[in-house]
């Protein structure tokens, strides 16, 4: 009998003729997971399992396969041979300690000499005579036996599962380019669709002097807790100082937000092409500040030709996008005081309800505006964030 | 690069670095241990607490180490309020070591008084006696502001606490006094007083509490007695050791270092240009200047000068140093100055030549940032 660890993945299995593709992702995923760990993966069809690691290695291995996206649930199981004694003597390591339970079995090899049922009435005979504590109850039991027996020579006793990260694996989906600021929003949005399968790369807009170094290391150590999920992912950081410093000086002061969120993405636009990523995401939450208003996101909008842009944050209350953030343990981080815009361009009263128009005109009176992003996409520096 | 941050921490005299090495190294022993080699070690640790008490004006006896001034300033407030139905008073001007001191006894229900120091950043009697009365039970006031520089005159206000409340407890906070303004604690006649040893050449990781004679203080950390009973812990031998030997050489160059000129000739760069803002003209240590610039801010102002090789603190900034705004607000400084602060503090090895070169880049970088903000 040996300690193994379960996995079954999640959508996966809805999936047709390229079910191998997204498995074959999901299998290099989970073994980059558990890469430095002594240990093994058996991946048969529709069945994962980790085996041969040490006892004092299964709670981090636990911990790291609920990162990894694609799995939906695991369970800590013993492996034994498909005799009911050995399946007794695993199953009285990890029934309760007392209440009610019930015992069910699933049988793969119908070759064996016994049915379900009756290895489900032995196996419950049995550990109501090993412990008096114990009672049936079929329907609403406190705990459960699982015993899954696949062939001969091989059955898996467990107790529970837990749900891992569940969503598609990373880097199933395409790749994609994340606007990661320090703030509490995008690296949850960035989590979101790393779930569902993109790899991804961040970029960063950073505008020293007027905002820190610190705000910098911030997205820098954000996506340190991101890489738990989405794996080793570049952090573009560019320069977005002189374009700021443009863009308040000739521009109306109401529009400055507007305006400068449309030459982000327009830089974002072009390093993603650079980059070969095929969407743009942002944490942006319809109505949450003027520069989230329908008509904000119609001008940002407005500029990116070619590739589609990514909000799955557009419809969460505030208060749900802390809460995720807290699950996936950024928002710790999101909260230190370093911000990412200094308040000297911040307008008194930013326009909600710019028009594309205006925009333009605004943007025409900017001096070499278009050799200021040339300029900011050339001269981006590169953090690689490795996975954790 | 031009370092004027002194006031932040100070570069380690090797002097400093020696004592750590030697007894983090050959002499590693505890001082608590009865062999030779550990009394050798005992026997260092009390030449070092006699030059600090020394240099404070103080005994042997009444010097009690800790592991920075925070913590001689949270022990002064834990254990130095004898009549826990007393008033507490503070200046606004406080470091936030002594300020948030006082809002916790606050919070537990202690009647907390501030008083503002005047446009210069110096407590006067007048202002305190607007706060005392014969029910004050403890006092504290900067000696010398971490902001501004500015001296408030200990001795006098002292004696002014204790004519009206003569029980009344009164600490002092000394860190940026010591070794460069004359901090006598018996002629003080302050009942606590907190140094730090980085910021006199010492290394982080070291502070001192100067316990008056005959206050019977409880200790703020128990366990295995050290230090007579009153600050369990090992010491930091190497620390503490090198904090004293630091000192010597510190207040040996300050004798030398005529700071007040140093400050008055940095001021001159920055006096006469609009929107520019001296803080603190009045009684001042000399080694802190810190200057306001109208409607800018100082973090940027900051970051710009690193950029040309100066480091400067500052006084205010965004929201990462807002507490600050605290000191310069209690000083009636508008908050489109105060935001807009650089501290510069120099030490006795800050030349007169690289002081005024930074401050002209500071300046500059207003200026530049001015025209960037402001259009």
């Amino acid at each position: 009998m040996d300690n193994v660890i379960i996995l079954r993945y999640s959508e996966i299995h809805l999936k047709g003729k390229n079910r191998a593709f997204f498995e074959n992702i999901l299998k290099n995923n989970i073994l980059a997971k558990l890469s430095g760990i002594d240990c093994r993966a058996e991946f048969s069809y529709g069945r994962y399992v980790v085996c041969d690691y040490a006892a004092s290695d299964e709670a981090v291995i636990v911990k790291r396969l609920k990162q990894v996206f694609g799995l939906f649930s695991l369970s800590k199981a013993k492996r034994t041979s498909s005799e009911p004694d050995d399946i007794f003597e695993a199953a009285k390591e990890i029934c309760p300690a007392g209440g009610t339970f019930r015992v069910t079995v699933n049988r793969a090899d119908k070759t064996l000499p016994y049915t379900s049922v009756w290895l489900a009435s032995e196996i419950g005979g049995r550990l109501l005579s090993f412990n008096a504590a114990l009672s049936v109850d079929l329907h609403d039991p406190q705990s459960s036996v699982f015993i899954d027996v696949r062939d001969r020579a091989t059955a898996y006793v467990y107790s529970a599962s837990e749900p891992c990260a569940g969503g598609m694996p990373v880097g199933s989906a395409g790749r994609g380019l994340t606007l990661l600021s320090g703030g509490i929003d995008s690296p949850v949005s960035t989590y979101m669709m790393a779930k569902r399968g993109l790899k991804l790369t961040a970029l960063h807009f950073w505008s020293y002097p007027y905002t820190s170094m610190e705000a910098r290391d911030k997205v820098i150590e954000l996506a340190g807790i991101l890489s738990a999920y989405t794996g080793e992912m570049k952090v573009l950081v560019v320069p977005f100082t002189k374009i700021q410093e443009a863009i308040h000086k000739y521009a109306e002061s109401n529009y400055m937000i507007t305006l400068v969120r449309r030459a982000m993405m327009r830089i974002a636009e072009r390093v993603a092409e650079k980059y070969r990523c095929q969407c743009i995401i942002n944490g942006e939450d319809l109505g949450q500040v003027a520069s989230q208003t329908m008509e904000s996101i119609t001008v940002t909008n407005a500029v990116v030709r070619n590739l589609p842009v990514f909000r799955p944050l557009i419809g969460y209350d505030k208060i749900d996008i802390v809460d995720y953030a807290q699950k996936i343990g950024t928002y710790g981080v999101s909260i230190k005081p370093f911000e990412d815009c200094c308040t000297v361009f911040l307008p008194d009263s930013p326009v909600t309800k710019p028009t594309l128009r205006r925009c333009e005109i605004n943007e025409s009176k900017i001096e070499n505006y278009d050799s200021l992003i040339d300029e900011a996409v050339d001269n981006l520096e590169v953090f690689v964030v490795p996975g954790k | 690069m031009i370092y004027l941050d002194n006031a932040a921490t100070t570069k380690a005299s090797q002097a400093a670095i020696d004592s750590m090495i030697k007894y983090a190294g050959e002499d590693f022993y505890n001082p608590s241990a009865g062999y030779a080699p550990a009394l050798a070690v005992k026997k260092a640790l009390g030449k070092a607490t006699a030059d600090i008490a020394e240099l404070l004006g103080a005994d042997s006896d009444e010097i009690v180490f800790t592991s920075c001034a925070t913590e001689s300033n949270n022990f002064a407030f834990e254990c130095g309020v004898k009549n826990k139905k007393g008033n507490i008073v503070v200046s606004a001007g406080e470091h936030a070591s002594v300020y948030e001191s006082a809002l916790r006894l606050k919070s537990r229900g202690a009647d907390v008084r501030f008083v503002m120091p005047d446009g210069n950043g110096v407590v006067t009697a007048e202002a305190l006696a607007q706060v005392v009365d014969g029910s004050t039970a403890f006092v504290s006031l900067i000696h010398c502001s971490n902001e501004t520089g500015a001296v408030s005159d200990i001795k006098a206000l002292c004696a002014a606490v204790k004519s009206v409340s003569p029980k009344a407890v009164f600490h002092s906070d000394g860190v940026q006094a010591f070794c460069k303004i004359p901090t006598d604690v018996h002629d003080l006649g302050v009942d606590l007083y907190s140094v730090s040893a980085h910021k006199v050449g010492g290394l982080k990781g070291v502070g001192a509490l100067y316990v008056r004679k005959g206050f019977n203080m409880q200790p703020f950390i128990v366990g295995g007695g050290q230090q007579n009973g009153r600050r369990s812990g090992t010491e930091n031998t190497g620390g503490i050791i090198g904090f004293a030997e630091a000192a010597k050489i510190y207040k040996n160059k300050a004798a030398a270092f005529d700071a007040k000129a140093l400050r008055e000739a940095v001021m001159n760069v920055f006096d006469g240009h609009d929107g520019v803002r001296i803080n603190g003209r009045g009684a001042n240590s000399g080694y802190i200047l810190s200057v306001s610039f109208k409607g800018l801010r100082g973090e940027i102002i900051a970051h710009m000068a690193e950029d040309e090789g100066v480091l400067v603190g500052l006084g205010s900034a965004c929201s990462t140093h807002i507490k600050s705004n605290r000191v310069l607000g209690a000083m009636g400084v508008d908050r489109d100055y105060a935001e807009g602060s650089i501290r510069i503090s120099f030490s006795p090895d800050t030349t007169k030549e690289e002081a005024v070169k930074g401050a002209r880049v500071i300046l500059e970088a207003a200026r530049r940032l001015g025209d960037t903000v402001n259009g």
